[in-house]
Parts: C-alpha cells; sequence; structure tokens
C-alpha cells in the first residue's frame, strides 16, 4: 500500500490541518492575509479535513487551502517524495541505477505547440529525436488538451502561467525511475508522426539535498565561445540547472576561468530556482562595490539580497571585478531565485536579458514537518527588485524579447543564445 | 579569549525576532545593574574563572529544527581575544568566521569572503574582549537594569548596556539562579539590521566555568539551535585561529 493510500485517523488529520494553517498564519508576510478571509477558510476547510481517510484526502484539501492565497511556494511535499532519496551525510549521493531518471529532454511551447526545445546527453537524442520536433503524448498524457488550456488563456500572464504549468508537467511526467520507460509521441519537421520508447537514465549531476527539500540533481556548465566576427575574442556561457550551494564555487571558477573574455552570457533558462541567499555571491563576482538586488518584508522587518563584492579569486589571489558585458538568458521555466537573479541585475544596469518573460513564482519560502509526516512549504517573505516591483506573479520581463521559432530549432540554432552571445561580444541590442 | 557564550553566536546566520519588552517596574524595584552582573559572574565560577587566559575548543551541533538543517559546529578561542567559527551544514555547505585581535572576517557560501565593518566589526570586537567576560564597565557608556521579565517561565533581571561603540543590546539574568537566561540584540549583517533574541539555557560545568549548552535563537519565526557537546581548554594551536587563504589575501591587501 502507498502511503498515499495509508489511512489516517481523524486526530491526525486535524493536528495536520491545523499545524499547517496555524504556520501560515503565523508567519505569512502580509498579517492581513491581502485582504483574504484566512480564518474563514479554516472554518471552511477544517471540516473537511476531519472527513478524510487518507493522507491523499487530506493533501487535496491542505492543497485546496494553500491555494487560496493565490502565490506560488505553497506546496504539501509528500513524505515519501521528501525520503524517496537517501543521502549521505555530506548531502551528496551518487544515483548509481537506482535513484531518479530522465529521458534528457527540455519541452517550451512553441507557435502553440508543445515542441523539443532541447536535447542532452540522454535517450531522447540517441532515440533520434530532434530540437523542433512536436511533441504529441507524453505517456499517457496526450498534449492537445493542454494545448487548449495554453490557446484559451485570456491575457498574456495567464497564457505563460499556463505555458509552465504544462510544461513542468511535462517534465515531471518525462522523469521517473531509472530503468524505466516512457512512450513519447512525436511529429517531426515534416508531418509525421512517430511512438518512441524511451528508457530513463541517471539524472544528471551530483544529487544536493538542503533540510527536508527533497534530494535534487545539479550540475553547472560553462563554455568559451568565439565572437561573432573577426575579432578572436571570446564570450563565455555558464549554464546551471538549479540554485544550490554546492554549485557556488563552479560557478566562481568559471567566472575566474572566463575573465578574459569580453562578455558572460548567463543560461538561467529552465532554472527553477533554490538557495536564494546564493544571488549575493554569484551576483558579487559582477560588481566592485556593494549593490541591493532585491528586498524581502517579512513581519519581523526588511532584509535586502545584496551583490557581495567577491575580492578573491578560487585561487586565493586578489582579482577585479568582472567588468565585461553580461547578459542573462530566462524564459518562462526560469523561477524564483532565477527570477530575483536576473530582476537585480537588470534594476541595477549591471546586465542585459535576453529570452521571455518569467513566470513570476518569486517568494521566499521554509518549510515546516507536518504531524502526518509530509512537509508544507511556505511562504514567509514578499520580495521586491530594487525598483520596488513585486516579481510574484508579474514576472520578469527580459530587455530583448527572443521567441522560440520552430524553424530555427529544426535547424538546430538557439536564437536567445546567439543573440546573448552576439550582445555580450560586444554588438548592437538588435537581432 | 574569554570563552563566552556570545562567542559561539558569531557563527550562526542573522537572525530576526521581536525582542521581548520589560515589564513595568519602578526603578526603586530594580537591584543595581553591577550588582546583577556580579552575582552571574559569581554563578558561573567567579571573577578568576571568567578571567582566566586559556584557549578553548568547544565543539556542538547547529540545527534549524523547522528548515530540517543540522551541522556541526565548532568553535576555537585564543589567549589574545581571537576567536574562530565554523558552521558545517550539509548541502549548504561551511559557514565560517573569526577575530584576529584587529580583524573580523567571514567566509560563507553566500557572501563569500569578506573583512567585517561597521556595526558587525564592532560588535565581534567587543564581544571577543577578555573583559566582556566580567561586563567591564569600560566596555560601556551605560548599563542600567530596565526591567524585568520572563524567558521560558523564568523569571529575570533585564540589563541594558549601550556599548563604546554605541551599539545596544540587553541581558537577562535568572532572579532565582543569577545566570544568564536570554539576550536581545540588534545585529548587523550585509542583509541589514535584524533583531536577536537568544534564550540560553542547560548550564553544565567545563574546567572552572558553568556555561549553557543550548543556545535558542530565533528570525522570521525561525528558530536557531546551537548544543555544545564538549569544551577543552588550553588545547587549541595558534595556527588553528588563522584565518583562511582567501581572508589572508584581504587582510594583506588592506581590506
Amino acid at each position: 500500500m502507498s502511503s498515499s493510500a495509508r489511512p489516517i485517523s481523524q486526530e491526525l488529520a486535524l493536528q495536520t490541518f491545523d499545524s499547517a494553517w496555524s504556520r501560515i498564519n503565523s508567519s505569512y508576510y502580509d498579517p492581513d492575509f491581502r485582504g483574504i478571509d484566512w480564518p474563514g477558510i479554516r472554518d471552511e476547510l477544517r471540516p473537511l479535513a476531519a472527513e478524510v481517510s487518507t493522507r491523499e484526502e487530506l493533501r487535496v484539501v491542505l492543497r485546496d487551502m494553500l491555494s487560496r492565497l493565490g502565490e506560488s511556494h505553497f506546496a504539501i511535499l509528500p513524505q515519501e517524495s521528501v525520503q524517496a532519496i537517501s543521502v549521505e551525510a555530506d548531502g551528496v549521493e551518487d544515483l548509481g541505477d537506482a535513484g531518479p531518471g530522465d529521458v534528457g529532454l527540455e519541452a517550451r511551447w512553441v507557435d502553440g505547440k508543445l515542441t523539443i526545445f532541447r536535447l542532452r546527453d540522454g535517450a531522447a537524442a540517441d532515440a533520434g529525436l530532434r530540437t523542433g520536433w512536436v511533441i504529441a503524448s507524453v505517456g499517457e498524457q496526450e498534449t492537445e488538451r493542454w494545448e487548449r488550456v495554453v490557446a484559451d488563456a485570456a491575457s498574456e500572464r495567464e497564457r505563460i502561467t499556463a505555458e509552465t504549468q504544462t510544461v513542468q508537467g511535462a517534465m515531471s511526467l518525462m522523469t521517473g525511475p531509472v530503468g524505466s520507460e516512457l512512450s513519447m509521441t512525436v511529429v517531426d519537421e515534416r508531418g509525421d508522426t512517430s511512438t518512441v520508447a524511451l528508457e530513463r537514465r541517471p539524472a544528471r549531476g551530483e544529487m544536493v539535498r538542503f533540510g527536508q527539500l527533497p534530494a535534487m540533481a545539479s550540475w553547472l556548465d560553462w563554455d568559451r565561445v568565439p565572437a561573432p566576427g573577426p575579432s578572436g575574442a571570446c564570450v563565455g556561457v555558464i549554464e546551471f540547472n538549479i540554485w544550490m550551494v554546492p554549485l557556488v564555487a563552479p560557478f566562481n571558477q568559471a567566472v575566474d576561468a572566463l575573465a578574459d573574455c569580453g562578455g558572460i552570457v548567463i543560461d538561467l533558462r529552465g532554472n527553477p530556482g533554490g538557495v536564494g541567499g546564493m544571488v549575493m555571491s554569484t551576483a558579487g563576482s559582477f560588481f566592485a562595490e556593494r549593490a541591493e538586488l532585491g528586498t524581502l518584508q517579512s513581519r519581523a522587518g526588511e532584509l535586502n539580497f545584496v551583490a557581495m563584492p567577491r575580492g578573491v579569486d578560487t585561487g586565493g589571489a586578489l582579482r577585479d571585478a568582472y567588468d565585461g558585458r553580461l547578459a542573462v538568458l530566462i524564459d518562462e521555466m526560469s523561477m524564483s531565485t532565477s527570477e530575483i537573479f536576473a530582476a537585480g541585475l537588470e534594476s541595477t544596469g549591471r546586465a542585459r536579458l535576453f529570452g521571455s518573460t518569467t513566470p513570476g513564482y518569486a517568494l521566499p519560502a521554509a518549510t515546516l514537518p507536518l504531524p502526518s509526516g509530509d512537509v508544507l512549504y511556505h511562504v514567509i517573505s514578499n520580495l521586491t527588485d530594487p525598483e520596488g516591483r513585486r516579481i510574484e506573479g508579474s514576472g520578469v520581463r527580459p530587455d530583448i524579447e527572443i521567441p522560440l521559432r520552430r524553424g530555427a530549432l529544426l535547424a538546430g540554432r538557439d536564437e536567445a543564445l546567439d543573440a546573448a552571445v552576439a550582445w555580450a561580444a560586444g554588438g548592437d541590442d538588435a537581432r | 579569549m574569554k570563552m563566552s557564550f556570545q562567542t559561539l553566536l558569531r557563527g550562526a546566520v542573522a537572525m530576526v525576532v521581536a525582542a521581548a519588552l520589560p515589564t513595568d517596574a519602578s526603578a526603586q524595584d530594580l537591584p543595581p545593574a553591577r550588582e546583577v552582573i556580579d552575582r552571574y559572574v559569581e554563578a558561573i565560577g567567579g571573577r578568576d574563572a571568567a578571567l582566566q587566559s586559556m584557549s578553548s575548543r568547544t565543539t556542538g551541533s547547529f540545527s534549524m529544527p523547522a528548515m530540517g538543517v543540522t551541522g556541526d559546529l565548532t568553535v576555537l578561542t585564543g589567549e589574545d581575544d581571537q576567536m574562530y567559527t565554523m558552521v558545517n551544514i550539509p548541502g549548504m555547505g561551511q559557514m565560517q568566521s573569526g577575530y584576529t585581535g584587529e580583524v573580523g572576517w567571514s567566509v560563507d557560501p553566500m557572501t563569500g569572503p569578506r573583512l567585517l565593518e561597521g556595526g558587525e566589526l564592532d560588535a565581534i570586537r567587543e564581544q571577543s574582549d577578555d573583559q566582556y567576560a566580567v561586563r567591564d564597565p569600560a566596555l560601556f557608556t551605560s548599563v542600567e537594569t530596565v526591567g524585568e521579565t520572563e524567558y521560558d517561565g523564568e523569571a529575570c533581571w533585564q540589563v541594558a548596556y549601550v556599548w563604546v561603540s554605541g551599539r545596544e543590546s540587553t541581558e537577562c539574568f535568572s532572579k532565582d539562579t543569577g545566570l544568564l537566561v536570554a539576550t536581545t540584540a540588534s545585529q548587523e549583517s550585509p542583509m541589514g539590521s535584524v533583531d536577536v533574541v537568544t534564550r540560553v539555557s542547560d548550564y553544565q560545568q567545563f574546567g572552572d566555568l558553568l556555561m549553557p549548552t543550548t543556545m535558542r535563537q530565533s528570525m522570521m519565526g525561525q528558530e536557531q539551535v546551537m548544543t555544545i557537546e564538549s569544551v577543552e581548554f588550553g588545547t587549541v594551536d595558534a595556527s588553528e585561529l588563522e584565518p583562511p587563504a582567501a581572508i589572508l589575501t584581504l587582510i594583506n591587501a588592506g581590506g
């Protein structure tokens, strides 16, 4: 019997409900709950919690409660997902063949179709799938229904939210135990449809666990690419998949290694965030003086995310701040800490943003173990960028908007990256 | 440097919590601050024990229970006001800080290697002073008993300090045992100024000193707990108090 189907007593269900409600009641950044009747929600939903018979039924009630706040960074993390991956005492574990796997594919919406955006080493690439191909189904899930959700969005904001959530859903379906099989139906450039069976392989990177959050794979790549034109100069490209602290040192090493390049591009597309405080040290590579990147507002007061100039390189020698051009790539899957970083650097004028608007999922959060064994993930602060703009719900707009085009993807081109590299190399803003 | 619980707290992340306010009490009901402090010094082992010139090595744990974060804590002190603190948290990395007797410094994954300035430097310098163990009057421009309050059910006299640097803090000493129960302070950090309340408890004897082994700090509804497991005296080599290479680079460069 799965954990979710396990019965739960009325007493434990109510203890869990009360614990979650009370924590939010005492820690939510706005004591007036933005006009939402928080006690009224308790009065409405607590009787439902008293009637559940399984843990999953209780989660439905709790998630309903959280959804009433209408913000990101509220979640119920099931006990089994939090404990699914054990990690060694140092927080890192070699997954081997036992952990979570994926097929090495990233999807995005292009011209109203869920489309293969990027391929990495993995089963999808080995099976011959190509960027720009349309994804018709992922497992049992046909994407046509998602297409209607995206197409029916009443505003740009709703469309971005729908795109983000459906891509998250698709990517979630693509992950699973290593060795398990995923069936995908794709449509190639000729319009031919095929169904492929993809075996999930170990997720790339080191598994890192922080507190009660589930263990997550983390990796960072950097590369030195030639600048367009005859200059012979270089542009550095740094990409990492998540903001986890073990990546601070590799990030700094990458920046130091690229110090001679005329520009650096930081690719945060698909980066869902992580440890917010990391923005201070990572941004610090690019500032000679402290600079405010954003402000957290809680009931206890305000704190600032501040770029902390990094005066020493990873070899222990004095360093100057990197003062070349800095471009940041964002898209509808750049969330939370990625949004804070991008907004902060854009507001200070230190970086130029390329890509597409982010979803606006940027609120500092904490966790609380609940009596049922699940974990409550909950917002504790509001956050604004240096210009006082709230990122949550509005997202971060790029300076240079570069929508994905299927033709370019089919030709193997990453137009947003190309534009960022060209600008970082000293080119004009226009694409 | 003399071992004090404030030394241990330097390794913690900045904390925020509303300070407990003293209850009303007329001035004539309050004991003089020096009397309260002297009673505290006596309670922890006396002036000679508090001022003994020996290095110390403290080990224990650091945790944020609500976040499920736990790690190791090490605090070293030298004989001349030096201090070194290291907290190692899986998934978070090492957070180190220290004071050389002249320079305060910090290295952590969030802010990188840096030399402390302003209020941060004032705090570590003043709390690292040998004479802080006995709350030497020369450290303060004002020391006054301002009220009585309770922490975890323990009634205590609240003493307010204005340090020479201008910083302000309070300490609450048990009316029953004379021991320190809690402190409040506004702590500077690169992210801004944060109010801190620290409750201390579970005193145990280490050498000639009675020391708290549990320290609970709160910020934004979050609690950080430091638990002391062992304290050794006179075993720290001077080299162990040396700042990391990155800090030495900054010091040699003049900051």
